[in-house]
């Protein structure tokens, strides 16, 4: 088999260099918006942690187990 | 004989009970260090002193009334041989042969160590909340797995962590603790009765010096006690933190109830992982209960002790200990509050606004990594820019260039650098903002900070304060330099302009608004600069004839926030025009401060583009006054049809011409501006004219080509890799 041309090497090469080149930025895109949802995402824990901490949440608390148990003894009755 | 290199020393008082085991654990360590076995005894009349002597100890004994916790520690100290002094009680076992080795690499951590503690496990005979309650304790350093070294930060952040939960840095036990001896030499214990661990720790901090928790050095240490005598015990250690720490233990209604469901709320978690559930609960919980009840009575009477009564003092103590005596520790240099007797101690701050210029210095270039100089795409484009106000236009050209580049194909991605924590919203959000209220169809990420920063082929800074984190950022072929106006002259003689300078001497390769801000950039600063000129959106402000526009209606940009807009100047002109020619009615847009004029006008404050745009075409005059880089609102006055009047300067003649033929140009005088606008007001077909010049200049200077002028740029700078470029 005859070696291909250098001239269609070097054009294989080149097409392999910016499928790689836009991969690559493919790739780094993925990367940052990974970052953003990450960010986002401790964003929101905090969010939740100031919540759950607040003296207001806990004062309700007994609320809402007074409701889960609520839901919890209807769903039983209809059972 | 052989010197000890360290010394195990335990203060005894008929600890018979557990002596045995104690010395037993202690003889059996496992260490290449010469070890010598101390006991104080203060009168013991048990078999305390015969156990001791039956492992060797060598015994030193007191009377009875000698004895207090920080005294006898210090006597042990000039007693030991050892150039570490490892301190454990009579009821405090070495949980394996290796504590001993443990508590020696605490001291290998820093060359600052003075002070090394380990854990307690609790004996088997624990309660649930003694059991749960240590081991949560011991969890505060190192997760209770890793060796932790506390110091005393310098930092504001650090500083006013400290002040706020000073225990986590103080914390040191001499149940299982050891001391260097160089450390104590300076800072021996203190002579109080009790918690002088805790006063020893604090001091050792608060003198610089480094203290370490090492999870292997592990004893078996614990105290039960029936309820009553849980209060005292309670009483005498919160008493205690209030007299070494001046700690004192929230009594509130609500939050103190709170508290106590927590810590149930922690033994039942604790309960729950080993496997008691259910039904199963109820019991030990209520214990829980009233145990975790009893400590909060204990530590609120304990940390206000010096409102109780000295009788009941005495009783409620589990030593019988009527005192009150706080300890004034001397004042830390490193927590330094006032020197002057009247000088007030500032707010600390772990959020400076110019936080990021003190690590900025000594100067160094920017950082990129060496390349081949290979311009081929699509690029990765980190641009970094400050918080902004919906409306800002200096914004809504870079997120227009940013949207150019991503029609080229080109990966983008938009830090925002915030050191005055103006931004509240998440990047999420903020990414909305644009699409919604700048650039719509924008793609790119939006990140807060640039602490994850991964890599670009090049980094945008966009702003002077941006310049400072971008210089520095790792992992980039290039580093540009946006530069939309000439900062520095932004602000008066200041700091601030001395920083805005020293962004132009950091090496980037400039981008800039204009050939005369390009100019600016290489004639007076060196630097290597490219420019483009930014588009006008031409559906929001469509060209208008002179049909429509009503006489002597005049639009002034009047934005007084910006004073580069020298808008005073420009009501100088007005009040010298409404002289001669009191019918001349001028509208004033651009500001939220209120005008107090010399003259008739009007005020339309901050208006929508929309609205704006109806301005600018029922009016026969601008007038828009640039003394840095010309102002976009003269591009849009030009697209609507209105004849502009600006100032003389290169800053607008490089870029609208200085022939006069775009836009009139008046001296910096106030009757050259009345002239002018008198002129276009007069001569109608003149300002037709000149109308018609601008419109076409404006339409010619699209989007697409301020994109292809800013890809051109960089596209140069990467296929002209600097010389020695250097991470």
């Amino acid at each position: 088999m005859t070696p291909p041309d250098w001239r269609e090497r070097a054009l294989a090469a080149e097409a392999a260099l910016e499928e790689a080149r836009a991969e690559r930025a493919r790739l780094w895109e993925e990367l940052t918006r990974l970052q953003g949802e990450r960010q986002q995402v401790a964003q929101l824990e905090g969010v939740v942690a100031h919540m759950e901490g607040s003296a207001s949440w806990r004062l309700t608390e007994p609320l809402r187990a007074a409701k889960t148990l609520a839901v919890r003894v209807r769903r039983r009755l209809v059972q | 004989m052989t010197r000890a290199d360290v010394t195990v020393a335990i203060p005894v008082y008929n600890g018979a009970r557990r002596l045995d085991e104690v010395l037993a654990a202690v003889r059996a360590q496992r260490t290449d260090r010469a070890m010598e076995l101390l006991v104080v005894d203060s009168g013991s009349t048990d078999a305390s002193l015969a156990i001791a002597r039956a492992h060797g100890a060598r015994v030193h004994s007191i009377a009875k009334a000698e004895f207090s916790h920080g005294g006898t520690r210090n006597l042990a100290m000039e007693l030991a041989e050892g150039e570490h002094v490892a301190f454990l009680t009579q009821d405090a076992t070495p949980a394996h042969d290796g504590w001993l080795a443990a508590l020696l690499e605490g001291f290998e951590q820093a060359a600052d160590v003075a002070l090394v503690f380990g854990p307690h496990d609790p004996r088997p005979d624990a309660s649930h909340m003694i059991k749960c309650e240590m081991e949560r304790h011991f969890a505060t350093w190192g997760e209770g797995v890793a060796c932790d070294v506390q110091r005393l930060g310098r930092s504001a952040a650090e500083i006013t962590a400290y002040r706020r939960f000073p225990g986590r840095w103080t914390f040191f036990s001499d149940v299982n603790g050891c001391v260097a001896r160089w450390a104590w030499r300076r800072i021996p214990y203190r002579a109080v009765p009790y918690a002088e661990d805790q006063l020893l720790g604090r001091e050792m901090i608060e003198a610089g010096y480094a203290k370490v928790f090492h999870p292997g050095a592990r004893v078996l240490h614990s105290h039960d006690y029936p309820p009553a005598q849980f209060l005292r015990r309670y009483f005498d250690e919160f008493r205690s933190l209030r007299e070494v720490l001046d700690h004192v233990e929230v009594a509130h209604p609500v939050y103190t109830p709170l508290t106590i469901r927590g810590l149930v709320g922690h033994d039942k978690r604790w309960l729950q992982r080993r496997g008691v559930q259910g039904r199963a609960l109820a019991r030990p919980l209520a214990v829980s209960a009233r145990h975790h009840a009893i400590r909060q009575a204990g530590a609120i009477a304990g940390t206000r002790a010096d409102r109780v009564p000295r009788r009941l003092r005495r009783a409620l103590s589990l030593e019988g200990r009527a005192s009150f005596t706080p300890f004034d520790v001397p004042a830390s240099p490193l927590l330094a509050q006032t020197t002057q007797p009247d000088g007030r101690p500032v707010t600390l701050s772990d959020r400076w606004e110019h936080d990021f210029v003190a690590p900025a210095y000594p100067r160094r270039p920017v950082a990129t990594v060496p390349h081949s100089g290979d311009g081929g795409g699509p690029w990765r484009v980190a641009w970094v820019v400050p918080p902004w106000r919906i409306g800002s236009g200096g914004h809504t050209t870079i997120f227009r260039l940013v949207r150019q580049l991503e029609l080229r194909g080109h990966r983008n991605v938009v830090h925002v650098f915030d050191p005055l924590g103006h931004n509240r919203l998440r990047g999420s959000q903020l990414r909305e903002q644009i699409r919604e209220h700048f650039v719509a169809g924008l793609e790119a990420e939006v990140l807060l900070g640039v602490e994850d920063f991964d890599s670009a082929d090049v980094a945008v800074a966009t702003e002077w304060t941006t310049a400072f984190p971008v210089r520095d950022l790792p992992r980039c072929r290039e580093k540009a330099y946006l530069v939309q106006d000439h900062e520095p002259e932004f602000f008066a003689t200041s700091a601030q302009s001395i920083w805005a300078e020293e962004t132009y001497r950091m090496g980037y390769r400039c981008i800039a608004y204009t050939p005369w801000m390009a100019d600016v950039l290489r004639e007076r600063y060196g630097l290597e600069a490219r420019w483009f000129e930014c588009g006008t959106d031409l559906d929001a402000f469509p060209f208008a004839g002179e049909a429509g526009r009503r006489e002597e209606l005049v639009a002034v940009y009047a934005r007084r926030e910006t004073p580069r807009r020298a808008v005073d100047l420009a009501m100088a002109g007005l009040a010298t025009l409404a002289e001669r020619r009191p019918t001349v009615r001028p509208v004033l847009f651009g500001s939220r401060q209120p005008q107090a004029l010399p003259f008739a006008a009007e005020d339309l404050g901050v208006v929508a583009p929309r609205r704006l745009s109806e301005l600018y075409r029922s009016a026969r005059v601008g007038v828009v006054f640039s003394l840095t880089t010309h102002s976009l609102v003269a591009h849009e006055m030009m697209a609507s049809g209105l004849p502009v009047v600006e100032l003389e300067g290169d800053n607008v003649g490089s870029a609208l011409g200085a022939s006069g033929d775009l836009v009139a140009l008046a001296a910096r005088r106030p009757d050259a501006i009345a002239d002018a606008v008198e002129r276009l007001l007069d001569d109608r077909a003149a300002a037709a004219t000149m109308a018609a010049r601008a419109r076409a200049f404006v339409e010619a200077r699209t989007w697409e080509r301020a994109g292809d002028q800013v890809e051109g740029a960089l596209r140069e700078f990467l296929q002209s890799p600097r010389e020695g470029g250097a991470a």
